[in-house]
């Protein structure tokens, strides 16, 4: 029996600024080289649980707590956060903020200063660690000249030194593109088995993670461990569905063919579920007929042509002329640096164009301003704490009209009507630090409504959010989509937000336009993909491996699921 | 990228940027102190020369240096005036004898003892103003950190500096973001359109969110550093600070020649308290 690493009993905890507890009755042993994934919806306690391990509580946030907590076998409260941070390396969530380095050497050799290591042999020690992340050739960078992944992997080259046995993962895929992401669960992986560390990782993308092996998944829900068992158990158990994860996408497409998964089928990823069985009726559910969607296309309300632009000097949009349609819905995908941005920003008049036009309702913009531009095409930023700057919601949303000197009826009528539009009628007289995030981004959505935009730009809107949020966030802007006529369009890098929500796709590589049509036609190109930095989604694996067109079984898919949740399920 | 506009974030290869911290720090100091400590012209020349030439081997951006340097010598210029109309008698009393070339006034008179103050106290500001553009231009934020450390100051104060100038560029970015954004909405920031105070007004709508976030940054920050060991000793090693190379060992007789020259100056100050150098 291997050795115990990390030991809950009975634990239980309460943040000093909460009145409930956010852990309840924690019992949870890890052994010694486990990897372990805990899994849950936002505010499920997962992180807390992790800062327990690390030593952030109690020693950063005050809590109380009753039970016990061991790591290393020793009782964490009896010991000091650096002291703990011997045995757990932290790679926190958001990179960006533990980068506390000027270059990547300084970062990876920081937790070695303050342990007064010599420089010789810090050196060294630097050296070695980014030699395990494969990031040599980087150490003199400058954190801002830096991919969201390679701020990771220095993070992870950080907390290596001094052989610390426990590797702990906050939400590792969270700021990270599709195929970064992936490169990071393989590199967990690699350093789990080369390094025989024992590995943490906390998140709520179970298809992604289970992208390579693990041995275990701890589910948690609202303070509770709600299961502790193996992935293949889980995911033929109901418990995903019940506490808001979802679900591999191939096990769904499974799921709605009839067919029946055991854990005997190694359902763990696409790539070892065995499928022979179930081929059949696969192909049966492939062949029913399922309406397509009906969408006429609009006039065109926005369009980009010939556009070049660059910064000092250097090229960041070729050529690129595009279309966007009155109520489509479009996703702009690319990988960072893509050009994706700069074209938001050429569509809002922040930029204008080197050369080429920009159209507004086919009219060229030069001669309008940014403010004259914004009530046309409005800008959502991925965070909307970043947009909002009034305290009450009233004031928030009003402020496009307030600035524009509209008479108080008007702010008034057109205020009621917003706020109907987006749900958000009970609210009218809330401050805004009463709201959800989801909420929130209503509020900003909101408040752009208010001057009755043509097209709406959203830059990542569901990033870092769990699978409930992201369904509530899309399915407001899908029916908002529905009931306005407002052409909208998504820069992301989620393959499954674009195919599932949005109708046309758009990718950008270096500045120029590679791909431009049918969401599904352009998402399951092989080239495009990989040029755009995304993964293909299970679904398209599962095509391949029973022998289907990929195009055809992912749109067949979609429209399925569409039926099927209209059919109120 | 080596530098983003003013500060450098990482060393360079020119021989004085390759230098460690401690002895770029030390010979700031001992500079500035010299400074400070005369109104001799024939020493405070010295220091521009080599100030000026060392800049000058830096090869730096000369439209930045021109334009700081337009600044500092405005203000140089204001402050001079102030000190005419307080007294115009100045430079008399420093050198000791008045030799009046004409005057504005009964009260304003030019004596060419208070020009030659004058002339010497913005010889001294120039020579401050080389000193620091040099440190500047030498010097990483973490090198700055380490040599303050290294000379004795706890080095969780000495890399404050450092500290904020790592995340200022990423604050600047959520500026930008939000103004684009605020902009779109219809407040208007653009000079032409608008008046100073509109625009002063409109900023500060935009820094208020913005200080809050970045607060909440400052609490993930301060968990990054705890969890890797921030303040767990006393002191700490630096990974920035190589072992001293000859040209720092060089370095150091300069800065020990430098500071027995300011102390033996200082002492004679004090004790033969001479009157200010007037070649005249």
């Amino acid at each position: 029996m291997a050795k115990p690493v990390i030991e809950f009993k009975g634990f239980t905890l309460r943040y000093a600024s909460q009145k409930k507890p956010t852990l309840y009755d924690i019992d949870l042993t890890i052994y010694q080289g486990e990897k372990v994934l805990i899994l849950g919806p936002s505010g499920s306690g997962k992180s807390t649980l992790g800062n327990c391990v690390n030593g952030l509580l109690p020693f950063s946030t005050k809590a109380e707590f009753t039970g016990s907590v061991k790591v290393a076998g020793v009782e964490t409260r009896s010991q000091s956060i650096h002291k703990l941070s011997a045995h757990v390396g932290t790679v926190m969530q958001d990179s960006d903020c533990q980068f506390a380095g000027l270059t990547v050497g300084e970062d990876v050799a920081f937790s070695l200063e303050n342990d007064r290591v010599p420089r010789k042999t810090m050196l060294q020690k630097v050296k070695h660690a980014l030699r395990i992340v494969d990031m040599e050739a980087f150490e003199n960078h400058v954190p801002f000249a830096l991919s969201g992944g390679q701020k990771q992997k220095a993070a992870l080259a950080g907390v290596l030194h001094n052989d610390v046995d426990i590797l702990l993962f906050d939400e590792p895929l969270a700021a990270l593109d599709p195929m970064a992401g992936l490169q990071a669960i393989e590199l967990i992986d690699r350093i789990h088995k080369e390094q025989g560390k024992t590995i943490v990782i906390i998140e709520h993308r179970l298809e992604d993670v289970l992208h390579c092996p693990v041995d275990r998944v701890i589910l948690m829900n609202r303070g509770r461990i709600v299961a502790d068992t193996t992935p293949a158990q889980l995911l033929c158990s109901p418990l995903l569905k019940e506490n808001g994860i979802r679900e591999p996408l191939y096990l769904t497409a499974l799921k709605y063919a009839g067919c029946d998964v055991t854990p005997q089928d190694e359902p763990d990823s696409i790539g070892t579920i065995h499928l022979e069985d179930k081929l059949e009726q696969l192909r049966a559910w492939f062949a029913r007929e399922v309406p397509p969607p009906a969408r006429q296309k609009g006039p065109c309300v926005a369009e980009v042509q010939h556009a070049t632009f660059s910064y000092d000097k250097k090229p960041v949009l070729k050529d690129v002329s595009l279309r966007l349609c009155q109520g489509e819905r479009v996703a702009l995908v690319g990988k960072n640096g893509a050009g994706k941005s700069t074209i938001a920003h050429l569509l809002m008049g922040i930029r204008r164009p080197e050369n080429g036009t920009v159209l507004i309702e086919e009219k060229d913009y030069a001669a309008l301003s940014i403010k004259e531009i914004g009530e046309r095409i409005g800008y959502i930023m991925q965070n909307p704490n970043h947009m909002i700057l009034k305290d009450m919601i009233r004031e928030e949303v009003t402020l496009a009209l307030t600035l524009r000197g509209a008479s108080k009826e008007d702010i008034e009528k057109k205020f009621e009507q917003v706020m109907e539009l987006c749900g958000l009628s009970t609210m009218k007289n809330w401050p805004v630090s009463a709201l959800s995030y989801g909420q929130k981004k209503r509020v900003t959505i909101a408040s752009l409504l208010v001057t009755q935009p043509k097209v709406m730009i959203l830059d990542e809107p569901t990033a870092g959010q769990d699978f409930h949020h992201y369904r509530e966030i899309m399915e407001f802007l899908n029916e908002l989509n529905q009931k306005t006529e407002l052409t909208i369009v998504f820069i992301t890098h989620d393959m499954h937000l674009a195919i599932e929500y949005t109708d046309r796709a758009i990718v950008m590589a270096d500045g120029e336009k590679i791909a431009d049509g049918d969401v599904f036609a352009v998402l399951s190109d092989q080239d495009v993909l990989q040029r755009a930095h995304m993964k293909e989604t299970s679904l398209c694996a599962l095509a391949q491996r029973a022998g289907l067109p990929s195009e055809e079984f992912v749109r067949h898919f979609i429209q399925y699921e569409r039926v099927v949740r209209a059919g109120g399920q | 990228m080596g530098s983003n506009g003013l500060v450098r974030f990482s060393p360079g290869e020119l021989p004085m940027q390759r230098l460690c911290g401690q002895v770029k720090v030390l010979l700031f100091i001992v500079f500035t102190v010299l400074i400070i400590a005369t109104f001799d012209f024939r020493i405070l020349m010295v220091v521009t020369v080599l100030a000026a030439a060392a800049l000058v081997s830096l090869k730096p951006n000369w439209k930045l240096v021109g334009a700081l340097m337009a600044v500092a010598m405005g203000l140089n210029f204001v402050n001079l005036v102030l000190f005419y109309l307080f007294n115009p008698q100045i430079g008399s009393e420093f050198v000791g004898t008045s030799t009046e070339l004409f005057r504005f006034s009964a009260r304003l008179v030019m004596p060419a003892e208070t020009l030659w103050y004058f002339f010497v106290r913005s010889i001294k500001v120039l020579a401050m103003f080389l000193v620091s553009l040099w440190l500047i231009f030498v010097v990483t934020p973490t090198q700055l950190a380490a040599g303050f450390n290294r000379i004795g100051m706890p080095y969780k104060v000495a890399m404050i500096f450092s500290i904020a100038l790592r995340y200022l560029p990423d604050i600047l970015q959520d500026y930008r973001n939000s103004s684009a954004s605020i902009q779109a909405r219809g407040l208007e920031l653009d000079m032409k359109k608008t008046t100073l105070g509109a625009k002063i007004k409109g900023i500060f709508t935009i820094v208020g969110p913005l200080v809050l976030n970045t607060f909440d940054d400052v609490g993930t920050i301060a968990d990054a550093l705890d969890l890797r060991g921030f303040g767990k000793y006393k002191t700490r090693t630096w990974y920035v600070e190589p072992p001293y190379s000859k040209a720092d060992k060089a370095a150091f007789v300069l800065v020990g020649l430098t500071a027995l020259f300011t102390v033996g100056y200082i002492i004679y100050r004090f004790v033969a308290n001479p009157m200010m150098w007037y070649p005249f």
